[in-house]
């Protein structure tokens, strides 16, 4: 999104149609990350990995396997746990794409 | 009836709604945290027929949150110590007691007699049983799960509704969700989540409300915090445990918790010299067990840290409750590493023996 947001930001420089000289080009502002801020909310025994039930999240990547690669580099022993992802309230796959800021990480929990 | 004056006046129930309850037929897995109270509301309420299935007996570690059962019950049968007490709170109903475990082999025809089961079980492999015949025998299922402080509720399989497959696909890793009995629970978790189990079931043989199908509901005793999370039906995992029906009774029992290793008791192991003793339990458990030449692995990471075991002396390995410890014996055999010991006893035990 930030990434649209500053490519339209350029657009609006009304030089789309001509070759823009180099000395320009050091002018325009560099293109940040393409980062998310995340609420992550984690339940059972992810939560006592992670310490914590809810946490903001910078998030630099696409999709759902992405990020998961990115909390298993934040905290380790998340890696090989069973658990579901769910964006925006609703359950999601690997595949689908991070286009909403609540996630929630759900583990099946065996008591009764 | 004056038994159940307040539900008749109530208009969203009725005596006609009341009929609907003494009609309806519910069979409950599993008389332990979740069932008891499960089974408590709807004989209060009037079910006409229950169904309860548990094989274990009544100890006294169950008492503080099985409100079925009293002193009176322990070593008695969960299924038939429920049935007692139920027939004392509602000798209008009929109340079957099975004090058979579940299997491939007799979950279709049992199932087949109720029209709503209960999942109250304790152990995955159940769990999956229970999914996997509810959508064969196209029989709607309200579940929960729970964990220390938190529950999950959900109801599976009803009018194309998503199952449990469809939330999670297949089973966790041995030893890598522990239960009740490792890592404990609040005794009023299973009483709150029992309930909301209760509460499905009514609502679902009354047609009225919104139940917890395509949602499943995560709640947390410690916050007070509840979240629905939306679920959505997976064709492709249902129509495997479809086609799976011509099979299905032939399938076999996940018996992975009852293979028999060799077992020792605290006072035997103690006596022995150069023992490595072993503690599988997660990290963060109490008691804390402090014993020269002990060593703590977390049965969830016991594979990947096998060379901490010292092949040359006999082991002994202890957990919180006798079960886990069975299972890295077994993990160990599988290895070839032998000279290995379950220790009967788990932690709370060895504390007391050491303090002697």
């Amino acid at each position: 999104m930030i990434y649209l947001k500053q490519k339209n930001q350029y657009n609006n420089l009304n030089h789309s149609a001509r070759v823009i000289t180099l000395a320009e080009l050091k002018t325009f502002p560099p293109l940040k990350e393409i980062t998310m801020k995340l609420t992550i909310k984690y339940f059972g025994l992810l939560a006592e990995i992670t310490q914590c039930n809810e946490e903001q999240f910078e998030f630099f990547g696409t999709d759902v396997s992405a990020l998961k690669e990115a909390l298993y580099t934040k905290y380790i022993l998340l890696n090989g746990k069973d658990f579901q992802v769910a964006q925006g309230q609703v359950l999601v796959n690997n595949d689908t794409l991070i286009n909403e800021k609540e996630i929630a990480l759900l583990p099946p929990f065996a008591g009764g | 009836m004056n038994r159940y004056n307040r539900h008749i006046i109530l208009s969203e129930i009725g005596q006609k709604g009341q009929d609907m309850l003494s009609e309806a037929k519910v069979l409950v897995i599993g008389a332990g945290g979740l069932g008891c109270p499960v089974l408590q509301y709807l004989a209060a309420a009037g079910v006409g027929t229950l169904g309860i299935m548990d094989f274990d007996v009544v100890s006294e570690s169950n008492l503080q949150r099985q409100i079925l059962f009293g002193t009176s019950s322990l070593g008695f049968n969960k299924a038939i110590a429920a049935k007692d007490r139920l027939e004392d709170l509602n000798n209008t109903i009929q109340i079957n007691a099975y004090t058979k475990k579940l299997t491939h082999k007799n979950a279709l025809a049992l199932f087949n007699i109720y029209d709503i089961i209960v999942d109250g079980t304790d152990n995955f492999a159940s769990r999956y049983l229970i999914n996997d015949a509810s959508i064969i025998t196209k029989k709607p299922l309200v579940y929960a799960g729970i964990y220390k402080f938190e529950g999950q509720v959900s109801v599976f399989n009803y009018q194309e509704g998503p199952s449990y497959r469809c939330l999670f696909p297949s089973p966790p890793k041995e030893g890598e969700v522990p239960n009740c009995s490792d890592v404990g629970v609040l005794g009023v978790l299973p009483g709150i989540i029992g309930t909301m189990q209760a509460n499905e079931v009514l609502k679902l043989i009354l047609g009225i409300g919104d139940l917890l199908s395509g949602k499943v509901l995560y709640y947390n005793a410690l916050n007070s915090n509840s979240t629905v999370l939306k679920l959505n039906r997976s064709v492709k995992e249902i129509k495997r445990v479809i086609n799976s029906e011509p099979i299905f009774e032939s399938l076999e029992d996940n018996l992975s918790c009852e293979v028999t290793v060799s077992e020792i008791s605290i006072i035997e192991a103690f006596q022995k010299q150069n023992i490595q003793l072993i503690d599988v339990r997660e990290f963060n458990v109490n008691p804390i067990i402090e014993v020269e030449n002990a060593i703590h692995i977390p049965l969830s990471e016991f594979q990947k840290n096998l060379d901490m075991i010292d092949a040359e002396k006999e082991k002994v390995i202890f957990c919180q409750a006798g079960i886990n410890s069975k299972k890295a014996v077994s993990i160990l055999r599988d290895h070839q590493i032998n000279n290995s010991f379950s220790l009967n006893e788990g932690a709370f035990e060895i504390n007391k023996y050491l303090k002697k």
